[in-house]
């Protein structure tokens, strides 16, 4: 079933309003960035030939990030863009066969905003420790395996 | 394959999509301001309503103060210290103009007063905390002032050393970033001893009165080698940390004022959102029809935390508990004023610079952070520059 752009960018918003609640919860630290996760569940891989579809889901969840945390528009689409870059980049060497490559290519791709983030904080002099980053990173990438078990193009119209 | 781009196009665009994310990491980690300025100017009407949104979803579950009073005027009790404090004795004939520090190069030597000719500064006259003589004023424009502390390179003021029943007069000369400034020229050597004190005398045009206001330079404190033939008397000396926020200025004319206060500008500010998505709960959102861009945010006089970032008329505070403000905050103890030091439990005040205005009461030292209450305040002091570290 084709899911449409706005379906997601609707999810997203809810998404926006919640989430923050849900960082400052007891284990809120160690959550996965949203968005991010959204993303990488939303873009099939390999991406399509015309990128602009993903391209703006990016930018669109960027804003949104944006909104509710210091990191700027510019840094959370660096992040976000990145992100989806470097899975690229890994899924078209490694097949997402297996759980370990969709893991591996998950979790290196949420690298670049555990990367971005970690900068904005030092910039502002917040602690953002190493071990939070990892966790987020981490569970990122578990998540997106177990829950994106096979290639998929469900945004753009493919086979499921 | 007839659609698909020619190799050399693909690698084109592939190789454009690479350097612009490049290109957004890079203003991400090194950040130029007048783009993110720009950036969210155009964005900001859209993410403030969402911003509000996720606010008032998250105080649903969030116990939140909402103290509706409105703040007085804070009368800081650092400055009133301060005042107290810093005064020089009253002699005939000179009044003390008190005038705001901007900010003190101890190495270079050089102090800057944020006040100058149209406040009747001149160059020459003398600057002074409490007992300590400071410097003279070197260079005056209408609103800044330049001294010249008696440590600056090539700086020589007039001296009188007392120890025990002997005094002697000598000259002290400046060494700037060489070293503490030397006790030279000594009138009867044989009258010096190690922590002799260092006493001001004036210059012949300088009003007679002022060598009774008991002004002094410091302890003479020996240095080098007798054996080696480099041993020498010099200053021992520390500008006072009340001196970072205000010090006097003796003058025998004066104007319609003798007290330069410093510009603090000040706006109404409302809590949008406790917390922050990627951060957690060490941030906190808030807007403000303010027309300057805030450096600090208080809840009724006590500061909550700096303003990391503005977005037009709304932006980020980070929440944070008074020992986080480790050499950016003073404590009032019987004999003055100090820097905080981490580990003492004291009440401590903002110490100015970075837009800071000086004396924000900041709490007991060893408070936790607190949430703040719906309405709040911003303030910038666009003068403070503050002092460069030792």
């Amino acid at each position: 079933m084709k899911v449409r752009v706005s379906v997601y960018l609707a999810l997203a918003l809810v998404m926006t309003i919640v989430f923050p609640w849900m960082r400052q919860l007891s284990f809120g630290d160690y959550l996965p960035d949203a968005w991010l996760l959204l993303l990488l569940l939303a873009v099939p891989t390999p991406m399509p030939h015309s990128v602009r579809k993903p391209i703006i889901l990016a930018l669109c969840f960027a804003i949104l990030r944006s909104s509710v945390a210091l990191c700027s528009p510019i840094a959370s689409c660096a992040s976000l863009l990145a992100a989806l870059m470097v899975r690229e980049s890994l899924t078209r060497l490694l097949s997402d066969s297996l759980f370990v490559y969709r893991f591996s290519s998950a979790v290196l791709s949420a690298v670049p905003m555990a990367l971005i983030d970690m900068s904005v904080a030092s910039q502002h002099h917040i602690q953002l420790s190493y071990t939070t980053c990892a966790w987020r990173v981490l569970l990122t990438g578990l998540i997106v395996a177990v829950v994106k078990r096979r290639s998929s193009n469900s945004m753009f119209g493919g086979t499921s | 394959m007839f659609f698909l781009l020619p190799g050399a196009e693909r690698n084109r665009k592939k190789l454009l999509t690479v350097l612009a994310v490049l290109s957004l990491c890079v203003q991400s980690c090194f950040p130029l301001s007048f783009v993110d300025d720009a950036v969210h100017a155009v964005l900001g009407p859209v993410m403030q309503p969402i911003t509000r949104l996720a606010g008032g979803w998250s105080s649903l579950f969030q116990k939140l103060p909402r103290v509706d009073e409105i703040a007085g005027t804070y009368n800081s009790p650092l400055i009133s210290a301060e005042r107290r404090f810093g005064h020089p004795a009253d002699v005939p004939g000179v009044a003390w103009l008190e005038v705001p520090v901007l900010d003190i190069d101890e190495g270079s030597g050089q102090m800057k007063l944020a006040a100058g000719r149209n406040f009747h500064l001149s160059t020459g006259q003398i600057v002074a905390f409490a007992d300590n003589y400071l410097g003279r004023i070197s260079e005056v424009e209408d609103d800044i002032a330049y001294v010249d502390l008696f440590n600056r390179a090539g700086q020589r003021t007039g001296i009188k050393l007392s120890a025990s029943a002997n005094t002697t007069r000598a000259v002290c000369f400046g060494r700037g970033l060489s070293g503490r400034a030397i006790v030279d020229w000594i009138e009867d050597e044989k009258a010096v001893a190690v922590q002799a004190t260092l006493w001001w005398r004036p210059r012949p045009l300088d009003v007679v009165h002022l060598a009774n206001a008991g002004l002094k330079l410091g302890m003479a404190v020996s240095e080098g080698s007798a054996a080696r033939g480099d041993d020498m008397f010099v200053v021992a000396h520390e500008i006072p940390a009340s001196a970072e926020g205000r010090v006097y200025v003796a003058a025998s004319a004066i104007g319609d004022s003798i007290v330069a206060e410093p510009i603090v500008h000040h706006h109404r500010a409302q809590r949008i959102m406790l917390g922050d998505a990627v951060f957690g709960n060490r941030l906190v959102a808030v807007a403000s029809g303010a027309d300057f861009t805030p450096a600090v945010l208080s809840d009724h006089s006590r500061v909550c935390g700096q303003v990391l970032t503005w977005r037009g008329n709304w932006g980020w505070a980070h929440l944070q508990q008074p020992s986080a403000w480790v050499d950016k905050s003073v404590a009032l103890y019987d004999g003055g004023v100090r820097l905080h030091n981490a580990g003492e439990d004291q009440v401590v005040y903002t110490r100015g610079g970075a837009g800071i205005p000086r004396g924000m009461l900041l709490g007991d030292s060893d408070a936790q952070r607190f949430v703040p209450s719906a309405n709040l305040d911003v303030w910038l002091a666009p003068q403070s520059k503050g002092v460069v570290p030792r």
